[in-house]
């Protein structure tokens, strides 16, 4: 853990509130983490429920305070970059299957079918990553889709996309069109080479033909819609230099910020930011982003954002022993779509208040799951059910768990790894050759899945982390693989499940909890979780997992208990960041 | 408007339909040979998931390299020496290897699920591994598959993830190559534009397009090119695999020499994935996948191939006479096995024989497939010319130990192996004594990629990325000498 100063936080063990609760009334909401407020920051947390860190789980190397480096370029109101900070090389980025299908939707006003697409490769469990690339299958498709958008865009007429098409359909109006519409494709106005290879293209496809403009652009089009500059967000910086840090231009922030925020390409507005160059300006991002943030777009990537982090997408394609589970996918997904739009995009935004919320928003299948009963609008208090926040939904429960049993292991490494950050080993990464084999506890009648956990974890070789692992997954193990909840265990001499564990990581929450519920208010309190939050958003929002440009970008948030936990904030902070503004070019020893 | 993918317009626009006969038997008279001696090798990467049943895989007591029964009741390799079921015996194009250790991986840190992606890479999957798959970088790498229409093809069945663990193909870099689990889709792919005509005027049309099409396709890669040099060493080997996929796609619109008898198009499945209602589809998309496989090297189309087969799950029957198999082969079938232990070369634990089953007869359900497979490479005369190399993640499923991984070498291979085998490189070690001391070293599994690579004409003395380079460097001699002795 490092302060802003550089210097390595060191307080001593205890100094912090010990943050236990009251376990006979554990589904309350604890103060500063409370109900929807729009416009709580971290401000108002109450400073005694702010955990200051702890020398031993620091993920951060302490780092020297950096000297001012001259970054030639940098607008003037951007943060001073100093030799300690660490960004991103100049990248391409491929649009995600999603992007995609929004840009041309965006473009055209078509549909295409993204089913037929393979899936997106991901990083961090995350689409919006940058190996993601365009292999010989997905080239064939993008091939496909191409002819037949630019088929279509054809066919419905012209004059859409270059208004001179109604009245003068010849070469010169093929130019505007290269020219003008093109620059929405490419995101940035076309060189004078790109406009005259286009024209050549228009040239040969125009070729004796009868309806000449339309079969020269339709060849263009299907250029435009394959080239690299389409299909990958550039963020090359704006000078070609070796080793030099240097701000992307300011198109290429245009559509950075409009992909991060929205997933779709740049509307009107911020082309207007792209062309005057006041993009650059950190005030100007901040308020494209806090209107974005406002779109109907902003509410599905903030719904993406999430379900990636925690896995929850994978609702949609997990495989459960269970039979009733298919039949629930759907209401498990629209639960927590809603959950995250009520909290994260239309309440307070704050982690602490997704994680601690006593009420869901539900359909009929969802409440009779629960057991609740919902209001007209779909919201149904939780109270009685066990459940609390986002890590009793069964979204959560079911995506973190195995086939046809609970998963303590699952769960407690999902919290530590999402929620927490902590960087767990791999067993099979052990020099020790008996760690290195990872063995599931056998099946066995006479145990349940906690009886049999709790025996791995007494070898002292597995204790070092399942003493962390497994108090977190048992907490959850009144919920079965899809989340439903339980008083038994289906197999085990005493049948009756044991939900109590702990925290174990280092913080000044650890302790005891009664259960899952008990756990997530404690998470809800110590700026751990934020600080990890805020990683999260890093690392969707920057596509990246590079740890040090990462860690350069945590710490220009500054000390870790002032941290947001409001996505939004964040989002806003990382796209007013250095790190979002400023990538470094490759050396010469960097290249093939 | 809602617009849906199709093949691309200028072929449909041709109007013929492909020849819709039962292609399995046409392979016989369609095989495009290559003009003089120096014929090609084949290769095709075939994984398995869920680890194999070694105790009906090793080599048994008694037995030695040349000597050795794969016909016995429950044997998984019964299926190589079943002359009455797929028409003569494979024993002599097997090379079984006892003892082989994904160590690459193991030693960074990916064993289990997460070892999928290192097999064919010798190497470590991070989220993906550092390299290529062993197909890729002798058909794309290498410019072995250049001639081909297609450089390579890469195939799976009921798993169409991204994730790790669900892949085995890899680019340059390691770039992630998606496979293709939907037999209609492999069929538009590798069939659906190879249409003749007999009309000038769509042919002339045809050739139109075609030029049009190399024209883009140049353009692109002239977009490409201006981004490449200022980038570093991994965004450069993203952008040249977007390269490679440019080749490729230049590939399809050259005419194609000799003549092919094309198989009938599938049809749409209703479901392919296995989470998703596709398990009852599940055997006949692998008999599809793997006949399209097949022809598409029968009419050279390609020469490089890779297969993710399914597990079964959910799918019950499926017409396949496999009875009995848990609804989920993971939980139910992997993590159910209670193996055999071993302690060098004596068993330690005899392990629970009620528990083996299940996960024989999925494992000799794939290995039949693959029998299949190399029956209509046979029937194409192509299997002398074909090297398969089949491979699970695990040696032990219950552990999830990627060490003593059951490994088979298929095909005639060109002589380059001494097939007719069942190679003991090492006597298991004991469970909890997984890095074997004294004279039982591990064999890394990297050899047998250098191994491939060198028959395939590539003077390479290593294959895959570790730490440590005595893993990734040397061939694994046993293949190609007899006379190893234990």
């Amino acid at each position: 853990m490092v302060g802003p100063d550089g210097q390595p936080i060191n307080n001593p063990a205890g100094t912090g509130p010990d943050g236990i609760l009251d376990p006979e009334n554990p589904v309350t909401t604890p103060e500063g983490t409370g109900p929807v407020d729009d416009g709580v920051t971290v401000d108002d947390m109450d400073p005694d429920l702010i955990d200051e860190g702890d020398p031993t789980m620091g993920e951060t190397a302490p780092v020297e305070p950096g000297t001012v480096v001259d970054v030639p370029d940098l607008p003037e109101d951007a943060d001073p970059v100093t030799s300690t900070d660490v960004f991103l090389g100049s990248r391409v980025r491929r649009l995600t299957n999603a992007e995609y299908g929004n840009t041309i939707a965006d473009l055209f006003g078509i549909e295409v079918d993204l089913s037929r697409l393979p899936a997106d490769g991901r990083q961090n469990d995350f689409t919006r990553n940058i190996s993601q690339a365009v292999d010989p299958v997905l080239g064939g498709h993008l091939q496909t889709f191409a002819e037949e958008v630019a088929g279509a865009a054809v066919a419905a007429g012209l004059d859409a996309l270059a208004p001179c098409a109604a009245t003068a359909a010849d070469a010169a109006c093929a130019q505007t069109l290269i020219e003008q519409f093109g620059e929405r494709v490419y995101r940035r106005p076309l060189l004078t080479n790109e406009v005259e290879a286009l024209l050549e293209l228009y040239t040969a496809g125009a070729d004796g033909e009868a309806n000449a403009f339309a079969a020269g652009v339709e060849v263009v089009l299907q250029a435009m819609l394959q080239s690299a500059s389409f299909l990958y967000v550039s963020e090359m910086g704006q000078t070609a230099a070796g080793g030099e840090i240097v701000p992307l231009g300011s198109w290429e922030l245009a559509a950075s910020l409009s992909y991060l925020l929205t997933a779709h390409p740049p509307d009107a507005d911020l082309i207007a930011a792209a062309r005057d160059g006041s993009i650059l300006e950190p005030t100007v991002r901040e308020a494209q982003a806090t209107r974005l943030l406002g779109t109907a777009a902003a509410e599905l990537q903030i719904q993406r954002f999430v379900k990636e982090w925690l896995k929850l997408d994978r609702v949609a394609k997990l495989d459960k022993a269970d039979d009733t589970f298919d039949a629930l996918r759907a209401p498990m997904e629209a639960e927590t779509d809603a959950f995250i739009s009520a909290i994260a995009v239309n309440g307070d935004g704050r982690l602490s208040t997704m994680l601690t919320a006593g009420y869901t928003f539900v359909g009929p299948e969802m409440a009779s799951f629960y057991g609740v009963q919902p209001d007209g609008d779909g919201r149904a208090d939780l109270a009685g059910t066990g459940r609390l926040g986002l890590l009793q939904q069964a979204s959560f429960l079911a995506a973190n768990s195995q086939n046809d049993e609970s998963g303590p292991v699952l769960r407690g490494v999902a919290v530590l790894r999402k929620l927490l950050c902590v960087d767990l080993p791999d067993p099979s990464e052990n020099p020790d050759p008996e760690v290195q084999m990872v063995m599931p506890p056998a099946r066995d009648e006479e145990l349940s899945t906690r009886e049999r956990f709790a025996m791995h974890s007494t070898n002292p070789k597995c204790v070092s982390c399942h003493t962390m692992i497994d108090p977190i997954g048992f907490s959850f193990e009144n919920f079965d693989a899809i989340g439903r909840v339980r008083t038994e265990d289906p197999v085990g001499s005493s049948r009756a499940v044991d939900t109590s564990g702990g925290l174990n990581v280092g913080t000044t929450v650890d302790g005891v909890v009664a259960d899952s519920v008990e756990l997530s208010l404690k998470l809800a309190q110590t700026p751990k979780t934020s600080e990890c939050f805020a990683r999260h958003i890093y690392r969707y929002g920057s596509a990246s997992s590079e740890t040090e440009a990462e860690g350069t970008f945590v710490r220009s948030l500054g000390e870790a208990a002032t941290i947001s936990d409001n996505v939004k904030t964040l989002l806003i902070q990382l796209v007013e960041s250095n790190s979002f503004l400023l990538r470094r070019t490759p050396t010469a020893a960097e290249q093939l | 408007m809602k617009f849906e993918h199709s093949r691309r317009s200028f072929l449909r626009a041709l109007g013929a339909g492909a020849a819709a006969f039962p292609f399995f038997r046409l392979l016989e008279h369609s095989a495009v040979h290559a003009q003089s001696g120096n014929t090609p090798m084949r290769l095709i990467t075939v994984f398995h998931p869920h680890g194999a049943l070694s105790p009906r895989f090793l080599r048994q007591e008694g037995e030695t390299e040349s000597d050795f029964d794969i016909s016995y009741e429950g044997c998984l390799l019964s299926c190589f020496d079943d002359a009455a079921t797929y028409g003569v015996s494979f024993k002599d194009k097997l090379l079984a290897l006892d003892g082989i250790d994904l160590l690459a991986g193991i030693r960074g840190g990916k064993a289990g699920h997460d070892a999928v992606g290192g097999i064919f890479t010798g190497s470590a999957p991070a989220e993906t591994p550092p390299n290529s798959s062993i197909e890729q970088y002798l058909a794309v790498e290498q410019g072995l598959g250049t001639d081909t229409r297609f450089s390579s093809v890469v195939l799976g069945v009921g798993f169409g993830g991204s994730a790790q663990g669900e892949n085995i193909s890899y680019g340059s870099g390691g770039v992630l190559i998606p496979k293709i689990i939907n037999p209609q889709e492999t069929f538009n792919l590798l069939f659906g534009d190879l249409v003749a005509s007999e009309d000038p005027a769509a042919a002339a049309a045809l050739e139109r397009q075609r030029a049009l099409g190399r024209s883009v396709l140049d353009y692109v890669r002239a977009d490409i090119q201006a981004l490449r040099p200022r980038l570093a060493a991994p965004e450069q080997s993203k952008l040249d695999l977007h390269l490679t996929t440019l080749r490729e796609l230049e590939k399809r619109l050259a005419d194609l020499e000799g003549a092919c008898t094309l198989p009938g198009d599938p049809g749409p499945f209703p479901y392919t994935e296995t989470w998703n209602q596709g398990g009852p589809y599940l055997h006949e998309i692998t008999q599809l996948q793997l006949g399209f496989l097949a022809q598409a090297m029968a009419c050279d189309l390609t020469r490089f191939g890779s297969v993710f087969l399914c597990d079964l799950s959910r799918g019950g029957d499926q017409g396949t006479g496999i009875t009995g198999l848990p609804t989920d082969n993971h939980e139910g079938l992997a993590h159910a096995y209670r193996p055999r232990v071993y302690d060098g070369a004596n068993v330690a634990e005899a392990g629970d024989p009620a528990t083996w089953d299940n996960l024989g007869k999925l494992n000799r359900y794939n290995y039949g497939c693959i029998a299949s497979f190399m029956q209509q490479l046979n029937t194409a005369d192509l299997l002398d010319d074909t090297l398969i190399y089949m491979s699970g993640e695990m040696g032990d499923p219950s552990m999830h130990s990627s060490w003593d991984v059951p490994t088979l070498l298929l095909g005639g291979a060109q002589g380059k192996f001494q097939m007719g085998r069942h190679v003991v490189l090492k006597t298991n070690c004991a469970m909890n004594q997984r890095w074997c001391s004294g004279a039982e070293q591990p064999v890394p599994q990297n050899r047998v990629l250098v191994a491939i690579a060198q028959a395939f004409g590539v003077a390479t003395e290593s294959y895959g990325v570790s730490d440590d380079s005595t893993i990734t460097t040397g061939a694994l001699s046993e293949l190609t000498s007899l006379g190893v002795s234990l």
